[in-house]
């Protein structure tokens, strides 16, 4: 092996030894801690009173191995057992969130999270549960705990009363930075993945797909979705915009101006996900997961930031700056780390019992009512009549979204809606279709003010057609006047646009 | 020795990563087991312009039909305001939530229990005023209802249909005299296995699914 390679080679040992084990102190990790345990909390406690239902063999769960066609990975739980391990759960969430007896609530967190989930693929599973999934797994091998949390705070109190100076005891804790480094690699590698999904499906550069997702009632109103949805071209502009910034997130997400860039981009794409598609425990995951690329010297920064706003004495920026002062807490009693998760563990067994026992109270499935267990709801025939008639066609009008006239075209869509054109110019007749549908002739009909047929233009749509875009010359010849153009599927009128031909002034010519 | 243990955690994890961004990226076993859900983001991988809600009826001994979803004590809204059903997407689950609700309920004995996929363009979520502004027209609403199963109530299957797009697929290729004839013509006397029927390039699940003939579910015990 030549001096060259050797010395490269230690040089990358040397890079990589620095980037995952240098230490220092753990503050983005912590953060995350908080935010996640919250955002998972967020989830969780909705769900427990549905949790027989949703998680036990006493209700309906759907197992995700169902979907894979894989045999049972481990037995669905009693209706019991599914209400201990939730509430046990919601107990870890509490006290990880809190930084007590922190890796351990972790590690009990993350096994119920992932158990739990997998149980239930329709109304608990999805991607921001997998994503919240490995950022509570990898914490369970980083030390969030020493900082920020009741174990930092016990820690001290214990240093102090023996004997310890201040500046010793209160000096924070520094570990390895390899699993922050995990979960920032972890966080690069779903957006790149997500990059690859939108790289196979072509309709997502059209704005296709980006359209129908805005008009789903599935998540929470979205009425800045429905506002957007007709504009194609601004979808598609946005989209291209995401799919760049998931693709260099992992490169340059690391350092300098482009990391606050990266992670802006990331915080505003979230957000418009909340707003335009009513994603919102989605959001709170993926910008909770940005935390661990805070560093010591962006903390630092802040509590400058802080210190300065709290020189001014008095207004909103004071009073922030007094919030984040540096504070002298009280100690609090000291025992040995062996109690603290004994203690977590008894306090761990009375949740689950309390939690089996006011489930049991409660009688989600009233089979202890006084009247008795609940009646089945009576169906009007005609309704389901209606339910069980044979399958039908899609008819023609349900398969056209958008059918927009314009003259200049973006990214495939028409961008500028008019309804005055004025003699010589190229109009453009745009229509989106609704997947997913047959082959099929589409034709557009020019009609006058009098309703007489001008031109009739069609062309055949095949079924991975989506977008066709029809050209009108409006030639001068061309009388100024009202039109319409009528879109028809086979035999079958589905949209009219009106839209007026204004005359174009010519200038005077000379007598001959 | 802990930092060894470190290396080949470290290389372990970020290993498991590589074969998800390869698996997903070549399509190679992306599906071949639960676990590969943890590590292929395949978010928004498919659309429809399409909503689907799926709806479970018991036909009892006296002909009357009930509700089996959402049982009568109450539905849970995971994500938005709709019910827990309509998040499976091929109506795979019918069979569960209905013996849920017969379970633990008073009720007739049932002879037959049906699920039913229903579907209606998504620019019906429009609100009406944004839908007449934009269509010139009112909401001309219409839902297509598609029996996807018919049950016993011991969860054996009578009949059974694919989804509802494979379905208009389908009946958008038989439209194609010539592609019939060429299948017709091609197709064995007797079938050596179960025939893949293909569901078209805009359903978010996997291209092909194997024709259902299984009995989906044990024997709802009584």
């Amino acid at each position: 092996m030549s001096t060259a390679s050797v010395s490269s080679s230690r040089g990358i040992r040397t890079a990589l030894s620095q980037f995952f084990y240098t230490d220092e102190i753990p503050y983005g990790v912590a953060l995350l801690r908080i935010s996640i345990s919250f955002a998972l909390l967020l989830a969780m406690v909705p769900r427990w009173e549905y949790a027989r239902e949703l998680y036990s063999s006493d209700g309906a769960p759907t197992p995700v191995w169902t979907i894979y066609g894989h045999a049972g990975l481990f037995p669905e739980p009693s209706g019991e057992l599914a209400v201990a391990i939730h509430s046990v759960l919601i107990l870890a969430l509490v006290t990880s969130c809190l930084g007590w007896c922190t890796r351990f609530s972790l590690i009990v967190a993350t096994i119920g999270y992932v158990i739990l989930n997998s149980l239930d693929s329709i109304g608990t599973m999805n991607k921001y549960s997998v994503i919240a999934s490995h950022l509570i797994f990898l914490l369970c091998f980083s030390q969030c705990g020493d900082i920020w949390s009741l174990d930092n705070w016990f820690r001290r109190s214990r240093l102090r009363r023996a004997g310890v100076p201040p500046e010793v005891a209160n000096a924070p804790v520094c570990s390895a930075a390899w699993p922050r480094r995990l979960l920032q690699l972890f966080i690069g590698a779903v957006y790149f993945g997500a990059a690859l999904t939108k790289l196979k499906i072509p309709a997502y550069f059209t704005g296709e797909q980006l359209q129908t997702w805005m008009i789903t009632s599935y998540n929470l109103p979205n009425p800045i979705g429905r506002f957007l949805e007709p504009y194609p071209a601004l979808l598609t502009i946005f989209g291209l915009v995401a799919l760049v910034w998931e693709c260099a997130f992992i490169f340059m997400a690391w350092r300098g101006i482009s990391r606050i860039a990266m992670l802006g981009i990331g915080t505003t794409f979230h957000i418009m996900t909340l707003l335009t598609l009513g994603l919102w425990l989605f959001p709170v995951v993926c910008i909770s997961a940005y935390l661990p690329f805070l560093n010591e010297s962006d903390v630092a920064w802040f509590n400058r930031l802080f210190a300065g706003w709290r020189e001014r004495g008095r207004g909103l920026s004071a009073a922030i700056g007094r919030l984040f002062r540096p504070r002298e807490w009280p100690l609090l009693p000291t025992f040995d780390p062996a109690w603290a998760q004994a203690a977590f563990a008894l306090v761990a067994v009375a949740t689950a019992g309390g939690g089996v026992a006011l489930e049991y109270k409660l009688d989600r499935y009233g089979m202890r009512r006084p009247e008795g267990p609940y009646t089945l709801k009576e169906l009007d025939p005609k309704y389901v009549a209606e339910e069980l008639r044979p399958s039908e066609r899609i008819r023609n009008e349900d398969k056209v979204l958008c059918f927009d006239i314009g003259s200049r075209v973006l990214c495939g869509a028409v961008v500028d809606r008019r309804t005055e054109f004025r003699q010589g110019e190229l109009m453009k007749a745009e229509c989106d279709l609704v997947p997913p549908h047959e082959d099929l002739w589409l034709s557009c009909q020019l009609l006058d003010s009098e309703q007489h047929m001008i031109d009739n233009n069609g062309c055949t749509v095949s079924a991975d057609t989506m977008r066709v875009i029809f050209d009108y010359t409006l030639g001068e010849t061309m009388p100024a006047g009202d039109y319409s153009l009528i879109l028809k599927i086979g035999p079958d009128e589905v949209i009219r646009r009106s839209f007026r031909v204004m005359a174009v002034h010519h200038g005077k010519r000379l007598a001959n | 020795m802990k930092r060894w243990l470190t290396h080949i955690w470290i290389s372990a994890y970020v290993g498991a990563l590589l074969v998800g961004l390869v698996s997903h990226a070549f399509d190679i076993q992306s599906g071949f087991h639960p676990v590969m859900y943890f590590l292929v983001w395949d978010m928004f991988c498919g659309w429809s312009g399409y909503e689907g809600r799926m709806q479970v009826i018991g036909e009892g001994n006296s002909g009357k039909f009930y509700e089996l979803a959402p049982a009568p004590w109450g539905e849970f809204h995971p994500y938005g305001y709709i019910a827990r059903q309509h998040y499976d997407p091929e109506c795979k689950q019918g069979e569960r939530l209905g013996h849920m609700a017969l379970k633990h309920t008073k009720h007739e004995p049932m002879v037959r229990l049906f699920v039913v996929e229903e579907e209606y363009p998504k620019k019906f979520n429009l609100p009406d005023a944004q839908y007449e502004a934009y269509y010139g027209k009112p909401k001309n609403f219409h839902k297509y209802c598609h029996t996807r199963f018919v049950l016993t109530p011991t969860g054996e299957v009578l009949s059974s249909q694919p989804t509802f797009f494979v379905y208009q697929y389908g009946m958008g290729l038989r439209d194609n005299p010539r592609l019939i004839r060429d299948a017709q013509r091609s197709q064995p006397f007797i079938p050596s296995g179960l025939l893949n029927e293909s569901r078209g390039a805009f359903s978010s699940t996997p291209f092909y699914e194997a024709l259902p003939g299984r009995t989906i579910g044990g024997p709802l015990a009584e």
